[in-house]
């Protein structure tokens, strides 16, 4: 039937056509002629037949369900009506005919196929390609939808309290018994750290004697850091703040500001041990505060995180250079007593292992991973939105980021973190790396450079490719220099052992009133054994010359260059690489232009105002 | 006899107007009264069925249609066939006989059939 609609748009109120509809339903042969035919309106054509109305109005239902083109309308409408004007004319009634003609709906929807194909080749390539990229289009939203919609809609449930666990040893000790307390009041006492950076400096610097003063006029402030010394525990409690940020109330990010406050109480105490082996006449003193500061970085390691071991680990060497110093400057301060006691308690440090522990990194990694990942309760889950936003913020910090302005970020994301590894394989793929690395730190250096290490073999191939790298995005960020802690391990326990061994050689010469010939003599009175030079894996490099002992390692490019330290193109030693603080390769000597040498542990060189 | 089932009208259907239009051109509804009266009603489409099917094989190419003025003054629309639809009929028929013949050699046609003897000879 006609649509009321349609017949107000063309009608001109007398039951005719508009003139307006007239005009667009002319075709263009007859408006050059002047005439208003309107031959391209179908319903005017049927309208305009004999055609009783009840046959009319089949026809106008059929040629409009159609949904054809115009001028396809017409020439069906007209066909149509033909038919029917033929059917009256062999004498068939409106009943039979519209009997015969069938239903219209099939009828429309049977020539609407049929006149489609009659369509010209480029409109079948564009419907063709339209519906390619319809389909495209759809399967692009669902497979959005297939990722974004778990994203979206996710959240993480976090089970295990690492920051308890963190807690849990200074919870569990005595208040009396923690030394945290003590070193937040020192550290507040204290001239700010600004005012005292200022003026650090060494023994026979120029601003030592305002510096010396400035020491002694701190020392009850520094003796409350003394006390807090001798405390069994640290006792630092660490409080989360709470935020939106998932992270925040994790062992990923849980406060360490202990760190610094350590460090720098551990330093001043040093330098004021500097002051006392300046001014005092015996070493009780001055071994007295040595052994504080080693407490002091005992207390730094008590809980169990990687970084907390660095910074005891910085605070250990720091002790050594001082003992080092002191050695070389007034060995006579020290008693043997002194000596043994020191070298009794360096060596005990840490257990016997000051290393720092690479495997408590599995913690902050599993903290991490129950923090943006669903858990499907058996070990696997998906990337959370909230997860994958910390992910990409966290990128940020390492260089390579990720973000991108909103809002297109919040539409990208679900794709973009579609990339990164499910929890299981995640967690899989970081124990794997993890395994090689506690295998390879657990061989000496010099055994680990025979071989390529498979962690960084392994790690630089996730690192170098940009579908691996999104994929292990959270290994990519945790672990890029794990490799360089277990070699900054290994520095550690040479500058201990090397230490030991100057004790050793400072109580050899007292007892025969000259050096030994050779490190063996020393052992097993003075030293349980010979150390090793953990690049060589042979003993340690000992000589005399000028009637000093020297000790040193051959340091990374592994020759012996006779305990002559690195120079660079004028001749100047280079300190810093002879006291071994970077652990250097031959490429980074070429690249300064510094001509390669041995790492001196022995006598100490005096580096200016270092600090 | 009653209309056959869908299925055979289909492949049927076009084959019968093709071989309606092989003697000339025809209109739609003249096309319509042929087929009803010279198959007895057995392939009596609908008529809503044989303007979709002319132009099924107009988009083909097996036939033509022309606009033109009948005996009457009325513009009709004529089919003919073309030299492509003579060719589709031509191996049409072939496979029909083929077909008529191995029924009838599984006795489904039956012996005695008029025009048995031709369809075991073509």
């Amino acid at each position: 039937m006609m649509s009321t609609s349609r017949m107000m748009t063309d009608s001109d109120g007398r039951g005719g056509l508009s003139l307006v509809a007239r005009l667009r339903t002319t075709p263009l042969r007859d408006l050059m002629r002047g005439r208003l035919s309107a031959q391209l309106h179908y319903r005017h054509l049927v309208l305009a037949s004999d055609l009783p109305p009840s046959i009319q109005s089949c026809v106008v239902s059929v040629v409009r369900r159609t949904r054809l083109w115009r001028n396809e309308k017409v020439e069906v409408a007209r066909e149509l009506i033909g038919h029917f004007q033929d059917g009256f004319d062999a004498g068939r009634s409106s009943d039979e005919l519209a009997s015969d003609f069938g239903d219209p709906l099939t009828a429309a929807k049977l020539i609407r196929r049929a006149k489609k194909r009659q369509r010209p080749a480029w409109w079948k390539a564009w419907r063709l390609a339209f519906r390619i990229i319809t389909a495209f289009i759809l399967l692009l939203v669902i497979t959005y939808l297939y990722f974004a919609v778990p994203y979206w809609t996710a959240s993480p449930d976090p089970k295990v309290d690492y920051v308890a666990q963190f807690n849990a040893e200074a919870r569990a000790s005595d208040p009396a018994d923690r030394a945290w307390p003590l070193y937040q009041q020192a550290s507040e006492a204290l001239p700010d750290a600004k005012t005292v950076g200022i003026i650090m400096s060494r023994p026979g610097d120029e601003n030592w004697p305002g510096y010396s003063a400035l020491l002694e006029e701190n020392r009850p402030t520094l003796d409350v850091v003394r006390q807090g010394a001798r405390k069994p525990a640290l006792g630092y409690v660490a409080v989360s703040p709470t935020s939106d940020d998932i992270l925040d109330g994790g062992y990923f990010n849980v406060p360490l500001e202990y760190l610094s406050v350590m460090r720098r109480l551990a330093m001043l105490l040093l330098d004021d041990a500097r002051r006392l082996e300046q001014s005092e006449d015996t070493g009780d003193a001055v071994t007295d505060t040595l052994i504080a500061v080693l407490n002091m970085a005992e207390q730094t390691r008590e809980n169990e995180v990687m970084i907390c071991d660095l910074v005891a680990g910085a605070i250990f060497n720091a002790v050594i250079d001082a003992l080092n110093e002191m050695l070389a400057d007034r060995p006579e301060l020290f008693t043997d007593e002194h000596l043994v006691t020191l070298a009794h308690r360096i060596s005990a440090f840490a257990d016997g292992d000051p290393t720092a522990r690479i495997g408590a990194e599995r913690r902050a990694f599993a903290d991490l991973l129950q923090r943006i990942y669903t858990d499907d309760g058996e070990g696997s889950g998906h990337l959370t939105m909230a997860g994958g936003d910390a992910l990409i913020s966290l990128t940020d910090y390492s260089g390579f980021g990720l973000e991108l302005p909103e809002p297109i970020g919040a539409a990208f994301n679900p794709f973009l973190m579609a990339g990164v590894a499910d929890r299981g394989e995640m967690q899989a793929k970081f124990d794997e790396l993890m395994g090689e690395l506690l295998s390879e730190s657990a061989l000496p250096m010099w055994r680990r450079r025979e071989t390529p290490s498979a962690f960084r073999t392994k790690f630089d191939e996730l690192a170098d490719s940009s579908i691996q790298k999104l994929r292990y995005l959270p290994i990519v960020l945790m672990m890029p220099a794990l490799d360089h802690v277990a070699t900054a391990n290994e520095m550690v326990i040479q500058r201990r052992d090397a230490i030991l061994a100057v004790i050793a050689l400072e109580l050899f010469r007292r007892r025969h009133g000259e050096w030994p010939a050779m490190l063996d003599e020393l052992s097993p009175k003075l030293l349980p054994s010979v150390p090793f030079d953990r690049y060589a894996g042979t003993p340690i490099q000992y000589l005399v010359r000028d009637g000093r002992p020297v000790l040193y390692s051959v340091g990374s490019d592994g020759e012996d260059h006779g305990g002559v330290p690195p120079r660079d193109a004028s001749g100047t030693p280079r300190l810093e690489y002879a006291r071994g603080r970077f652990s250097v390769s031959l490429d980074h000597y070429t690249k300064f232009g510094v001509t390669p040498g041995d790492w001196i542990l022995w006598p100490p060189a005096q580096m200016p105002n270092s600090n | 006899m009653n209309r056959i089932e869908r299925e055979l009208m289909r492949g049927a259907g076009p084959v019968a107007v093709l071989k309606l239009l092989q003697r000339g051109e025809m209109y739609g509804y003249e096309l319509v009264e042929a087929i009803a009266a010279r198959t007895e009603g057995v392939l009596d489409m609908g008529q809503s069925t044989l303007y979709p099917m002319l132009y099924n094989l107009e988009a083909k190419r097996l036939v033509r249609a022309s606009w033109r003025e009948g005996e009457t003054g009325r513009r009709r629309k004529y089919y003919a066939l073309t030299d492509r639809g003579k060719k589709r009929l031509a191996t049409e028929t072939k496979q029909w006989r083929a077909l008529a013949s191995a029924m009838q050699k599984l006795g489904v046609l039956g012996e005695g059939l008029p025009g048995a003897a031709q369809l075991e000879t073509k």
